[in-house]
């Protein structure tokens, strides 16, 4: 009886815990540069105004950009197109290479296969950030620096091993008869995989593009060590960039953390089954 | 499995099935190989074709980077002079173990790591113990608090650095008003108090990975076994302690491992919130190869940080691996 009590008392500071920081900040970023400043913290905005996000987003009327801290321009908007170029490519990229790769591990004989595999999966627990002198200095050679290429590359080298990992087990609850129907006929191997195969696999394949989305999204390291100018750093460096800035300006950075989140977070909302399915995939069978 | 298997016609188990009926069926009814390869190693290159791209791009970012690394580690390698950079032996280990900052950083990773994974799992178990049932709060419940866990770092360090401002934070608010401090204080450039913000910070974006596994491993436990002990007249904790938790081991120590190797590894938000803290105390090795990178230019040196830091994490890797190939 007194179990439930504890339990609810429980989850209602977990609530509180998950939750009020993020009100904290959408309540910040709606408020005017004075009161988002002023000593005395208010828990509640007392005169909502969208002037904070327009500066970030770069629309409007920018006349009273410097009280804001928004008197330039904010490297916002390019910086999440570059967050949405990269991200879409490293998201199509791994699907096809995953699927492609988790079906050859998975329906043929390949030599070495036990060690590729034992090989990818210690690769996920690389500390990249310890490769990344010799990364940075392969793309200098390369040419890659400051590219999209580039980064797209590094990205989903990083993301790969685990997304081969889950499409091979995805591939592997598929009994082998299924394809052969098909492969009586005369399909090609290729045909097969892309027609047949793939429509089963969709779970692991909205699975694998979530992972894959949200890890490009969210990356910093590489892009900061390999992307050293404007046209190609993504959306987490935006928010480093302005650091010195947003310290001084609360409102503005609560907006960009919004401006930064939301578009995750919605993705997420919509394919939320998807998303814990296949964090868990990989490890728990059944 | 019986060495000359095979079905019924003589085509060997495990072959591909291809029909070697020659009477005219529609569609091409017999592959004629290729290139004089027999059908089976036709097979097995077209297997090698399709993981080819994976390997090649695992490659380029892991495999070359390690070895060129690990030569890079023995050479007098600079930023500025990269070619023909002469060898130097142990030179940069020895360089390396001699810099002060680098025990105070494996010390801190290991202590960042150890403590994350600690309270995250912790929180995240009863999390998941909370949310079990299948009811419709609880659904909701388990989307809301699985938020965190997809924020970025960056977002997540700046959330947590402007509500600990020295300013208006909340948080100084907050215990000004039990009266704890009498003026607002910023956590974490506090001495002594930084680490256990970092460690909070990356609680709060953790918790949610061990609450999904924790979750999925609960809804494996087969409810039968359940209502048996019930009916034996178990109580909730014997319930706990001889059901639940032998059938969540395995999960916590995958979990658990994976999550030490990632925070150990995690850049992003102490990068964001501390930049290595009050003097060093929040300094990690990530932040530290940065800056033997970009701050002292020193490649070799770097290097070998990086072979030292691949060597420190063998034995967690390794537990992984036994773990998740056993569960696979």
């Amino acid at each position: 009886m007194w179990f439930n009590v504890v339990r609810s008392t429980f989850l209602g500071l977990a609530i509180l815990a998950v939750a009020f920081p993020l009100y904290w900040i959408v309540a910040t970023s709606v408020k005017t540069h004075a009161e988002a400043m002023s000593v005395q913290p208010t828990w509640f905005p007392e005169k909502p105004t969208f002037r904070n996000y327009v500066l970030q987003l770069n629309l409007g009327d920018r006349s009273e950009g410097a009280e804001y801290g928004g008197g330039g321009i904010s490297p916002l908007p390019r910086y999440t197109l570059n967050g949405v170029i990269v991200s879409s490519s490293v998201t199509v990229a791994v699907i096809v290479i995953a699927l492609m790769a988790g079906y050859g591990f998975s329906r043929f004989a390949i030599p070495g296969r036990e060690a590729a595999l034992m090989f990818f999966l210690a690769s996920q627990m690389f500390p990249f950030i310890a490769l990344i002198v010799s990364i940075y200095i392969m793309y200098r050679n390369l040419g890659l620096l400051n590219t999209y290429v580039g980064i797209i590359i590094a990205i989903s080298g990083i993301l790969l091993p685990f997304s081969v990992w889950i499409m091979k087990g995805f591939c592997d609850s598929i009994e082998k008869e299924f394809e052969e129907a098909a492969l009586i006929e005369g399909a090609g191997r290729l045909r097969i995989l892309f027609t047949i195969i793939a429509p089963v696999l969709k779970p692991a394949i909205i699975s694998v593009g979530m992972f894959s989305f949200l890890g490009a999204w969210n990356h910093l390291f590489f892009v900061l060590i390999i992307g050293k100018e404007d046209r190609v750093r993504t959306v987490p460096l935006a928010l480093l960039m302005q650091m010195g800035n947003l310290i001084q300006h609360y409102g503005t950075l609560t907006a960009s953390l919004l401006i930064v989140s939301v578009p995750i977070v919605v993705v997420y909302i919509i394919l939320q089954q998807q998303f814990a399915e296949g964090l868990t995939a990989g490890a728990v069978k059944g | 499995m019986t060495k000359n298997a095979h079905r019924g016609d003589g085509t060997p188990l495990g072959a591909p099935i291809h029909s070697t009926d020659t009477t005219p069926v529609t569609g091409t009814h017999k592959r004629r190989p290729l290139l004089k390869l027999s059908l089976k190693q036709q097979e097995t290159w077209f297997g090698v074709l399709l993981v080819l791209p994976a390997v090649l791009a695992i490659s380029a970012v892991v495999v070359y980077p390690l070895a060129a690394g690990l030569l890079n580690s023995f050479r007098d390698a600079h930023m500025m002079r990269l070619d023909n950079a002469p060898w130097n032996g142990f030179d940069n280990y020895s360089k390396l173990f001699r810099y002060p900052v680098l025990r105070v950083a494996l010390t801190n990773s290991v202590v960042y790591a150890s403590s994350v994974t600690l309270a995250a799992g912790t929180i995240g178990l009863l999390l998941a113990l909370s949310l079990s049932r299948q009811t419709r709060v609880n659904s909701v419940l388990r989307g809301v608090f699985f938020i965190p866990w997809i924020m970025p770092g960056v977002v997540v360090g700046f959330m947590f650095l402007y509500m600990s401002n020295s300013v208006n934070g909340i948080a100084s608010h907050i215990l000004m008003l039990i009266g704890i401090v009498d003026q607002p204080i910023n956590l974490f450039a506090t001495s002594g108090l930084a680490m256990p913000m970092v460690i909070a910070a990356t609680v709060w974006l953790a918790t949610p990975f061990f609450t999904i596994f924790f979750l999925a491993g609960l809804r494996t436990i087969p409810a039968e076994i359940v209502d048996a002990v019930a009916i034996d007249g178990a109580n909730g904790l014997q319930k706990f302690r001889f059901i639940t938790l032998p059938f969540l081991t395995k999960i916590m120590v995958i979990a658990s491992t994976f999550i030490f190797i990632w925070t150990f590894n995690y850049f992003d938000l102490i990068w964001t919130t501390t930049n290595g803290g009050p003097r060093n105390q929040t300094e990690t090795l990530p932040l530290l190869v940065y800056r033997l990178m970009w701050d002292l230019l020193d490649i070799g040196m770097t290097s070998a940080l990086g072979v030292v830091w691949l060597v420190a994490l063998v034995v967690p890797i390794y537990v992984y691996l036994r773990r998740v190939r056993v569960f696979a």
